[in-house]
């Protein structure tokens, strides 16, 4: 865990677009709050790797938001339950329930879409935030930071060093 | 910057490659755990597999040595299969649907120990369903003596008694009340004295008559009135007494119903030879009943189904945690699971059975077809031909229906124990049995009737201690008996059977015991009278004393109304040439 985060801090202090970062925990906030063994996240593991995005910044995504998961399943279950149970769209669920590949999906579970539509949802307003955070901390925390005492004693800690390390070493997405 | 990498590409094949291997890797285990865990806790025992081997083209699974213990003996497997194939429909598969064309089920065998306990920690609260077989008990050979049999029953002839000397009691008190009220011999003499006086106060004229006749018309009415009052008494004791005569009467019949009654619990009748059969071979039928009803009861929920697809989405309960999986109405509907035909050979003693089962499912009402079955084994080791046929249909499912046949020929019974009991052991030597099983449960009701026919029998009764005049009767009209008739029927419910076993053994020890028995009976009579009697009759002798006493009080009564009744006669005031109005 120290490890991804260190690679997350790597990533976050060095010149990767902000989109790299901000679409990989995007894609990390699908795998997380879904259940892992859904048919959907192998087409997201597809794009993460195919898009240029960070590998790193999607795991470590995909291990918190898995966290707050566990505390949203019962407001993914409501969420899931009334949309398969809304009249009007009876028909397309049973046009769906009737096909091979997404009964593979298991939409009809109430947590896989509770989850799947809150995090498709989540997905864009996430990209666009996180883009804009980023782009604010580097250009007015950043500098900042980096001139505080605290940070200039802290850079002289072995974690400073392993961080120094492991940069060296050219890790990261 | 360029936004696709496309090594990521090959990285994406690679990483689903690996996922794959791994799965390919651990699908056998998972299979194996799979089928332990679930089968486990439907079975509430330990399901046990030696290996699972999973093939992919065509997708395909083997079984090898699947045990399934018996929930009620943990060291015994109730059923065991050396091997079962199948093959999968993969598309139905990634459906989530487990559709068996054809599976293949070898070595069954029923039964069998274990070498270790297949018990599982049982949740608390958890009760077996009531299937408790019904009980047969042969009749008594040596009586108690009838001193010990009085000393340990209630005779009803005593309670009787004492229940009618209570009302004896209470009539008595209500006439000792009752009778003071009524006129006495003071009353009596008062209206004479005022007769007396009525008639020599006359006075003359019209005016002394009409005064004097007012006075002996009140005087009369008053006479009148108490007279009415004691022959009411009179009729009242008469009727208690009746009444209490009629349950002394009872009372001293009771007796003879004691006797009766005691008789028919102790002695070995003619009649109660009627049931030998039932009690011979009835407990080994109950027992065979009350487990088959086990099974059916644990089976039952299995039977039944759990998934619907119906024209509405259904919810279905799910584990915590997991979401609920909404169904909805499927084009072409299909079971959740389906073995359509499933080859079974099963390992009995005497050799092997084969047979098949058809339709498998939990979901018939979606199937819309029963389950089958057909088995059939020839040229056996003792049996020579069985043949087992039966539907379970759960087609509609408010509408159960099982039917059983089955038919066994030549089957050869060794050394089976009938009855251990000591002072009477039935051993079944040898015989071979023909038996015709019809069985139909329908809901909860349960119909069947076993018929079969025993020849080559050999009946002994062992080494017996106690070899009376009639046990040794008893052992002779056994061991002639050759060949027998025997019919079951089983009725009620599958939680309650009711077993009756009805032979032609219960005519043939009839006619052989049935003197010594009717002798045995009547002296056993004679002597439990004698008994009673020396119990019941000294109080029964107090008891018509008590009555007889209403005698005296019925007596006196009657000599108060011929009393009252004279004065009433005795009293004409009216003169010559006057009727008076009364």
């Amino acid at each position: 865990m120290l490890r991804a985060i260190l690679k997350f801090l790597h990533v976050l202090n060095s010149e990767a677009e902000p989109g790299q970062i901000s679409l990989a925990l995007a894609f990390g906030l699908i795998t997380g709050f879904t259940p892992l063994w859904s048919l959907h996240n192998l087409l997201v593991l597809l794009l993460v790797l195919v898009l240029r995005v960070n590998l790193s910044v999607f795991l470590l995504g995909t291990a918190v938001f898995s966290g707050i998961a566990y505390l949203l399943d019962p407001a993914f279950h409501r969420v899931g339950l009334a949309v398969l149970t809304a009249q009007p769209l009876e028909g397309a669920w049973i046009v769906l329930y009737n096909s091979t590949l997404w009964r593979i999906e298991r939409f009809n579970n109430s947590i896989v879409m509770g989850s799947l539509l809150i995090s498709l949802a989540l997905f864009v307003p996430t990209v666009l935030a996180l883009n804009w955070v980023i782009r604010q901390y580097r250009a007015r925390v950043l500098a900042s930071v980096k001139r505080l005492r605290i940070v200039q004693a802290l850079t002289a800690t072995k974690f400073a060093q392993m961080y120094r390390s492991y940069s060296n070493l050219g890790g990261g997405g | 910057m360029k936004w696709i990498r496309w090594p990521g590409l090959i990285a994406f094949v690679v990483v689903v490659a690996i996922g794959l291997a791994v799965w390919w890797l651990v699908v056998d285990r998972l299979v194996e755990h799979g089928i332990e865990t679930v089968g486990s806790k439907l079975v509430g025992a330990k399901v046990e597999l030696g290996a699972a081997d999973v093939s992919f083209f065509p997708l395909g699974i083997e079984l090898k040595r699947l045990e399934v213990t018996n929930p009620d003996e943990p060291m015994r497997n109730a059923v065991e299969a050396a091997r079962i194939a199948f093959g999968v429909e993969a598309l139905q598969l990634l459906r989530r649907k487990m559709i068996i064309d054809e599976m293949t089920v070898d070595g069954v065998r029923f039964n069998t120990a274990r070498k270790t306990s297949g018990a599982i920690v049982k949740q608390a609260d958890q009760k077996k369903p009531e299937t408790g077989g019904p009980t047969f008990s042969l009749p008594a050979l040596d009586l108690p003596s009838a001193r010990d049999i009085l000393a340990k029953e209630d005779l009803e002839s005593l309670k009787a008694i004492t229940a009618v000397r209570a009302d004896i009691d209470t009539a008595r008190e209500q006439w000792k009340q009752r009778v003071p009220e009524l006129p006495d011999k003071a009353k009596m003499d008062e209206y004479k004295r005022r007769f007396e006086t009525i008639k020599s106060s006359r006075k003359g004229g019209v005016e002394g008559l009409l005064s004097g006749a007012g006075e002996a018309a009140e005087l009369q009415n008053a006479v009148k009135q108490d007279l009415d009052r004691v022959k009411g008494a009179r009729e009242d004791l008469a009727r208690d007494v009746a009444a209490l005569k009629h349950r002394v009467e009872e009372a001293a019949a009771a007796p003879e119903a004691d006797v009766k009654r005691l008789k028919e619990k102790y002695a070995l009748s003619p009649a109660g030879l009627g049931n030998v059969a039932g009690a011979l071979f009835g407990g080994e039928i109950g027992r065979w009943t009350a487990m088959a009803a086990t099974w059916y009861e644990r089976l039952k929920p299995t039977l039944a189904g759990v998934s619907k697809t119906g024209d509405k989405p259904v919810e279905v309960k799910p584990l915590r945690g997991k979401g609920v999986d909404v169904r909805f109405p499927e084009h072409h509907p299909l079971p959740d699971f389906l073995i359509r035909t499933a080859r079974v050979s099963v390992d009995i003693p005497a050799g092997i059975i084969a047979g098949q089962v058809h339709n498998i499912t939990p979901d018939q009402d979606v199937l819309g077809l029963p389950l089958v079955f057909e088995f059939t084994g020839d040229n056996l080791q003792q049996l020579r031909s069985v043949a087992l046929h039966g539907e379970i249909s759960r087609v509609n499912p408010t509408k159960p229906r099982d039917a059983i046949t089955l038919n066994v020929d030549g089957y050869r019974i060794e050394h089976a124990v009938l009855s251990d009991r000591p002072e009477w052991p039935v051993i079944l030597d040898g015989a071979q049995a023909n038996v015709d099983l019809k069985a139909i449960i329908a809901g909860d009701a349960l119909d069947a009737n076993v018929n079969s026919h025993l020849s080559g029998v050999r009946l002994s009764t062992g080494d017996q201690k106690t070899s009376g005049r009639l046990a040794s009767a008893l052992a002779s009209a056994l061991a002639d008996v050759k060949a027998l008739n025997l019919e079951a029927t089983i009725k009620g419910t599958t939680q309650n059977p009711d077993v009756r076993v009805t032979s032609d053994l219960d005519r043939v020890l009839k006619d052989a015991v049935g003197k010594l028995v009717a002798e045995q009976a009547t002296r056993f009579e004679a002597d439990l009278k004698v008994a009673i009697a020396e119990r019941v009759n000294g109080p029964l002798e107090d008891l018509k004393k008590q009555l007889a006493g209403f005698g005296g009080l019925g007596e006196e009564l009657a000599s108060r109304s011929e009393a009252l009744s004279g004065i009433l006669s005795s009293a004409k005031f009216a003169p010559k040439g006057l009727k008076l109005p009364f």
